[in-house]
């Protein structure tokens, strides 16, 4: 069996463009009429021939989208405990760099965020964090599990990777997703856009499967909208996400598609990434991945994900605050790793879902499935 | 046809529903009221069983059986967990899904089994989701289970009765009632798994997942009903097979 890196290092520009020069529409029909899935079908799913097809995709991905997850949709929010960070990721408002405000929140204000939060009825809340370990050490990050755990039934993490055991021991503390964004798959472009710890391209890419077999229930795979050329990064991300599998098959999958939202920094995204782009390609991962969940955050505006939230995607955070603090009062949200374009409130987003046809769903874990 | 008995509760409708994949509660519950079901699954991981006003048992009319299923399981012991923290709530009927694949929520037969052996000595009325493996349901029926459910194709996927050799095998040698649940797409899959001899169905997506879910519990109600008093009304031979469930069993 190949190995991960040699999977994801066998992606290529050259390889994607001699493939496009010969790809037929009618082949996109093949992986419409259902004849295979997974990795090999997104790139057709991609290609400018399928642009042809766009109804039939959307069309498609709608039909799986209800066959596997109905008429729901999970809400959660993401929940900042830091924005220290020792790295320097050029696109990034936290990097080490950048001269702006920090706060590292103590246990009793993460309680207190969690308060704020609940109120608003979320059941599933996201941390995130920058890469601050001398702060954020496993001890710290556990204590915040263990105060989340008194408020909702679903915590995920999106944080610094970290070795299997560390991963084991937030497992037991009773976190039940792990969020790790490859930012970039093409190993070039991410070593010039990092330094600090995350320069370690190969260790960030093993942290899903360290992560998986720790005991995560589940993965988020993404990568940063801006940076690479899209279909690159899809390409690569759905290598990635067979590979994860068929290896860790009792792991589930879900896939965030963020595009790069420059706040604080003078980083010009080199490949932006337009919205009718980002719709071809949730869409495209719907169909090549029928039973992961998609989840879309409020860094797009209202209508495109009231528009996705239907054909593709079946997670969406509400009402998000991306500072630390910002819940409770203790910081306004200025300091925000990205700019929020859809401020609804979560009793809004809930009408208007409902008024789609939509339910939103607050709970869809329970901590009896915790270890 | 027998009356259909489970753990000593007598069942007027042999249709069940699945309460996930709803676009309200309130669908959801006309559905419920519109099919005549008197029995619904629901994952524990979608409620709070503690909390008064839970949006979807509170939409469950009276008098329903409330079955918890322990979606979400990847072992027995995650599912055993589940069934204890159900049972703490009042909830003793569990239907047991284990499906550690992420793909198509196929169920462990190994972890099935373990979780039932000991769910049934903890006292609880267990109804396990299982593929369409007689041999795995005669050992889940010596274990003590109250019925077994086999899937009629992967769940969800509308298919219909793809396991068709295997369920009527299981009807034959299984001595507690057989649920088909999971693949049913269309009433016609109902009918053909109630004509075949299963003692009920479980439909979930079918109606949750089309454009009208009440229009679709009421035609699921029907074509049950159908099988039912086709069955009653003892079919002349087709070819030169009895049915399954042939009345001239004297024994
Ligand atoms: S992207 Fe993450 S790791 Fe990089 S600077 Fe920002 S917070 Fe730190």
């Amino acid at each position: 069996m190949k190995t991960l890196t040699d999977l994801i290092d066998g992606v290529s520009d050259e390889k994607l463009k001699s493939f496009y020069e010969t790809c037929p529409t009618n082949d996109v029909g093949n992986v419409l009429a259902g004849n295979y899935r997974g990795a090999r079908a997104i790139p057709f799913l991609i290609s400018p021939a399928s642009m042809n097809l766009v109804d039939e995709i959307r069309r498609k991905a709608n039909v799986l989208r209800k066959m596997h997850f109905g008429k729901t949709v999970k809400l959660y929010a993401p929940l900042y405990i830091s924005n220290y960070c020792v790295n320097n990721c050029k696109y990034c408002g936290f990097r080490a760099g950048n001269a702006q405000a920090r706060r590292r929140l103590t246990p009793i204000e993460i309680e207190a965020e969690a308060k704020s939060l609940k109120n608003s009825k979320l059941d599933s809340v996201l941390v995130v964090c920058g890469e601050d370990p001398e702060y954020l050490t496993v001890d710290f990050i556990e204590e915040t599990i263990k105060i989340l755990k008194k408020f909702f039934s679903s915590i995920s993490l999106e944080i610094f990777p970290l070795d299997t055991a560390a991963y084991e021991r937030l497992v037991k503390a009773g976190a039940s997703g792990l969020l790790i964004y490859q930012e970039t798959y093409d190993r070039k472009l991410y070593d010039s856009l990092h330094s600090g710890p995350k320069k370690d391209f190969t260790f960030r890419l093993e942290s899903a499967s360290r992560a998986a077999e720790a005991g995560f229930h589940k993965i988020g795979l993404g990568v940063l909208l801006g940076l690479k050329n899209w279909i690159y990064d899809a390409a690569a991300m759905a290598v990635h996400a067979e590979w994860l599998g068929k290896k860790f098959w009792k792991t589930a999958i879900q896939f965030s598609f963020p595009r790069i939202r420059e706040t604080g920094t003078d980083f010009k995204t080199p490949n932006p990434v337009g919205e009718d782009e980002l719709e071809r390609m949730m869409l495209a991962f719907r169909i090549a991945f029928p039973a992961a969940e998609i989840s879309i955050s409020t860094r797009e505006n209202r209508e495109f994900r009231d528009s996705v939230v239907s054909s593709c995607a079946t997670m969406m955070s509400a009402a998000s605050k991306v500072t630390p603090g910002a819940y409770s009062g203790l910081s306004d949200n200025e300091l925000g790793q990205f700019e929020i374009r859809d401020t609804r409130e979560v009793s809004d987003i809930c009408s208007n879902l409902k008024n789609s046809g939509l339910d939103p769903v607050m709970k869809d874990w329970d901590i009896a499935l915790n270890p | 046809m027998k009356d259909l008995i489970i753990a000593g509760q007598k069942f007027g409708s042999r249709l069940f529903l699945g309460t996930g994949k709803f676009s309200s509660s309130q669908i959801m519950r006309k559905s419920v009221i519109v099919s005549g079901t008197e029995l619904v699954t629901v994952a524990l991981k979608r409620i709070d069983p503690g909390a008064k006003d839970d949006g979807i048992l509170s939409c469950i009319p009276k008098g329903i059986r409330v079955m918890i299923n322990t979606a979400g399981a990847r072992n027995a012991k995650e599912a055993v967990r589940i069934a204890e923290f159900a049972g703490s709530a009042g909830f003793d009927w569990i239907k047991l899904e284990i499906h550690p694949d992420q793909e198509y929520l196929l169920p462990d037969p190994v972890e099935t089994l373990a979780a039932a052996e000991l769910l049934v000595k903890n006292g609880f009325k267990v109804l396990p989701y299982i593929n369409a493996d007689p041999v795995l349901a005669k050992r889940l029926e010596d274990a003590g289970v109250h019925a077994v459910m086999p899937l009629g194709s992967p769940i969800g996927s509308n298919q219909g009765l793809k396991t068709e050799l295997m369920l009527k095998i299981i009807i034959e040698q299984c001595s507690i009632p057989v649920v088909v649940d999971a693949g049913i797409g269309l009433p016609s899959h109902a009918s053909a798994a109630i004509e075949m001899g299963a003692s009920a169905v479980l439909v979930n997506t079918a109606i949750a997942s089309s454009d009208n879910p009440v229009l679709m519990a009421e035609a699921f109600a029907c074509a049950v009903k159908a099988a039912e008093m086709a069955i009653k009304a003892v079919p002349p031979l087709a070819g030169y097979k009895a049915l399954a469930t042939s009345p001239l069993n004297i024994f």
